[in-house]
């Protein structure tokens, strides 16, 4: 179920938190278990189909983590154990989500004959399984205590992050379920869990469905698109794509806070960004903090460790040879963003986007090592020299994120090429008609209102976790927003806020669609 | 080795590294205080740090600082664990 449906707002989440809690009273381990039974039971709502492939995943990983426990002492055999564990991983996900896709090119290719009938995807695959990665490779390297199987199923199933994350790391939520007050009900967690769960349902209903209601018709229809009409849905996607997804974060980690579990922030203003680099510490932080520990941090360990015993050096005047920037920089980038591109989907434009960010990343850092030695500390930017950079950015990202949602390359370079006015098309009164979803000149000056609307926010205002700074919403740092009295309080005006925004946010639950994240 | 020489060394380290010998750390120190401290520069402070001290880190071990104060420890801890 959704977390953005009446039956899980009404009924659900209220009796598992009730159940939880009253279990809680009795013993630890009872909460824990009825914790994951609830969890299941959200699980196996959309499909009960999955769940054996989720029970499936959790056995095999447990097992093998155990093995992996066991075998500390004998090194060679427990890398060996790590390495077919990450394979039966990585096969199971290959075969759900990328099997298809690998039959059908070869089919459309003329080099395979028949084929094999669809494979669902299920749910929350991908995220599931790299939770699970990551746990086998903190009990390889001794960093998982508060081991057991009821712990192990409560780590991965805990519904908040399920579906669609943020990814968890293992030291990070267990000591917090093995918190005794962590099982008794505290109110004030209630409230503030409930607030940014409303904040993050305004996101999602109030601004991003709203805003999708183009972007459908829009890909299907790339070819066509005048020029004005193709920024529409270009930015109309980038804009519904991040309140979707943070405001699906700030709903699971508001959850979560009612279950007195604190989760790790998952956005920071992205688009606020002004470096491709930084836009990667703000956006799926928790993607990007998983793959920089287990892919690009590897990759990169493994170059410079060899290069040091090799005597090359390792440092700024070494990164500007060629064979240590592509060594040092390019490949352990290009090949950490090829992976995160090819982890969405089966797509060639996943491999594009990743390819795409992998390349931005690399100039971004080429620009740090090469570009003429400033003195000192770099002193702040000036405000125009800041607003270039924080809109060649988005325009970067902007791209990347077309590639990200069409349903092809050629579907996106089609949507690019109306942008920069191939299909036609100028300012003019009939421009204006084609923005709108309703086709008429009134619509389609809303249409730029609303936009421009959301610029505002994401360029002006305060995200969730600065609202909400004064009570540790997340695990992470966070900075108090500029205009203070945006600052949330346990106060009246505050809880009328909410309340008329929980309202507004869920009487347009009607028109709701899925997370745009529940496809991974 | 004391936390204190630890820290003159990171410092020296670090001088090296950025090629900026204006670089001083305390044990507060934390990436956001030294311009340029990103991914790439992490994993080369590490590397650097492994062999001036002679130790070897583990990649969740390294994931995990939050400062140099930190990293400090982790490395008195490395020292001691290879001293016995």
């Amino acid at each position: 179920m959704l977390f953005n449906s009446y039956i899980f707002i009404f009924a659900f989440l209220p009796i598992a938190l009730v159940a939880f809690f009253a279990a809680g009273r009795f013993s630890i381990r009872l909460a824990g278990a009825v914790l994951v039974l609830s969890s299941f039971a959200f699980y196996s709502w959309w499909d009960p189909r999955f769940l054996p492939v989720l029970l499936g995943s959790i056995t095999f990983n447990y097992l093998m983590s155990e093995g992996i426990a066991r075998t500390a002492k004998r090194p060679s055999l427990q890398y060996w154990l790590l390495v077919a564990a990450i394979a039966g991983n990585i096969g199971a996900l290959a075969y759900f989500k990328y099997l298809g896709a690998i039959v059908e090119f070869f089919r459309d290719n003329g080099l395979f004959e028949g084929g094999i009938g669809k494979i669902a995807l299920p749910l929350g695959i991908s995220f599931f399984t790299f939770t699970q990665i990551g746990y086998l490779v903190d009990v390889k390297q001794g960093a998982a205590a508060e081991r057991g199987f009821l712990k192990f199923l409560l780590f991965v199933t805990f519904f908040p992050h399920l579906i669609a994350g943020p990814i968890l790391h293992h030291r990070e939520i267990m000591p917090q379920f093995a918190r005794p007050e962590t099982y008794r009900a505290s109110s004030r967690n209630i409230v503030i869990g409930l607030t940014i769960f409303v904040i993050g349902m305004v996101k999602k209903c109030l601004l991003a469905d709203p805003t999708s209601v183009v972007v459908a018709p829009g890909f299907a229809d790339a070819a066509q698109l005048p020029v004005l009409s193709a920024w529409n849905v270009a930015l109309s996607y980038s804009l519904q794509l991040y309140f979707d997804f943070s405001g699906y974060s700030d709903m699971a980690i508001g959850i979560a806070r009612m279950f007195n579990v604190r989760f790790p922030l998952n956005f920071n203003s992205p688009y606020k960004s002004a470096s491709v680099i930084d836009y990667w510490q703000r956006w799926h932080m928790s993607l990007s903090r998983y793959l920089n520990l287990l892919l690009y941090n590897p990759i990169s360990l493994a170059v410079m460790r060899r290069r040091a015993e090799a005597g090359l050096g390792t440092n700024k005047a070494a990164y500007k040879t060629i064979g240590g920037f592509s060594g040092m920089v390019l490949l352990p980038t290009m090949a950490t963003m090829f992976l995160a591109g090819i982890w969405h989907g089966a797509g060639l434009q996943f491999i594009v986007f990743g390819l795409l960010h992998g390349l931005y990343l690399t100039i971004n850092h080429a620009w740090r090592i090469f570009r003429p030695k400033q003195q000192g500390q770099a002193a702040e930017d000036s405000a125009p020299v800041h607003v270039s950079k924080v809109l060649l950015t988005y325009g970067a990202v902007l791209i990347g994120a077309i590639f990200f949602r069409a349903p092809s390359c050629a579907s996106a370079m089609h949507l690019l090429a109306g942008m920069i006015g191939l299909h036609g098309g100028g300012a003019n009164a009939e421009a204006l008609l084609h923005l709108a979803p309703d086709a008429t000149i009134g619509g389609g000056i809303r249409q730029l209102a609303w936009i421009a609307a959301l610029y505002v926010i994401v360029w002006g205002a305060p995200n969730t976790q600065q609202i909400m700074c004064d009570v540790e919403p997340a695990l992470g740092k966070f900075t108090p927003p500029r205009q203070l009295w945006l600052k949330w309080r346990l106060n009246l005006p505050w809880a009328i806020a909410v309340g008329v925004g929980a309202v507004a946010a869920m009487m347009s639950i009607g028109n709701s669609s899925e997370f745009l994240y529940f496809q991974f | 080795m004391d936390r204190q020489e630890i820290l003159l060394k990171l410092t020296d380290l670090f001088r090296e590294i950025f090629d900026d010998s204006s670089i001083v750390l305390t044990e507060a120190t934390t990436a956001e205080d030294v311009y340029g401290w990103d991914s790439l520069n992490h994993v080369a402070i590490v590397v650097q740090t492994e062999r001036r001290f002679g130790v070897k880190f583990q990649t969740s071990e390294i994931e995990e600082l939050k400062n140099v104060g930190d990293f400090i420890l982790l490395i008195e801890k490395k020292l001691k664990e290879k001293a016995a």
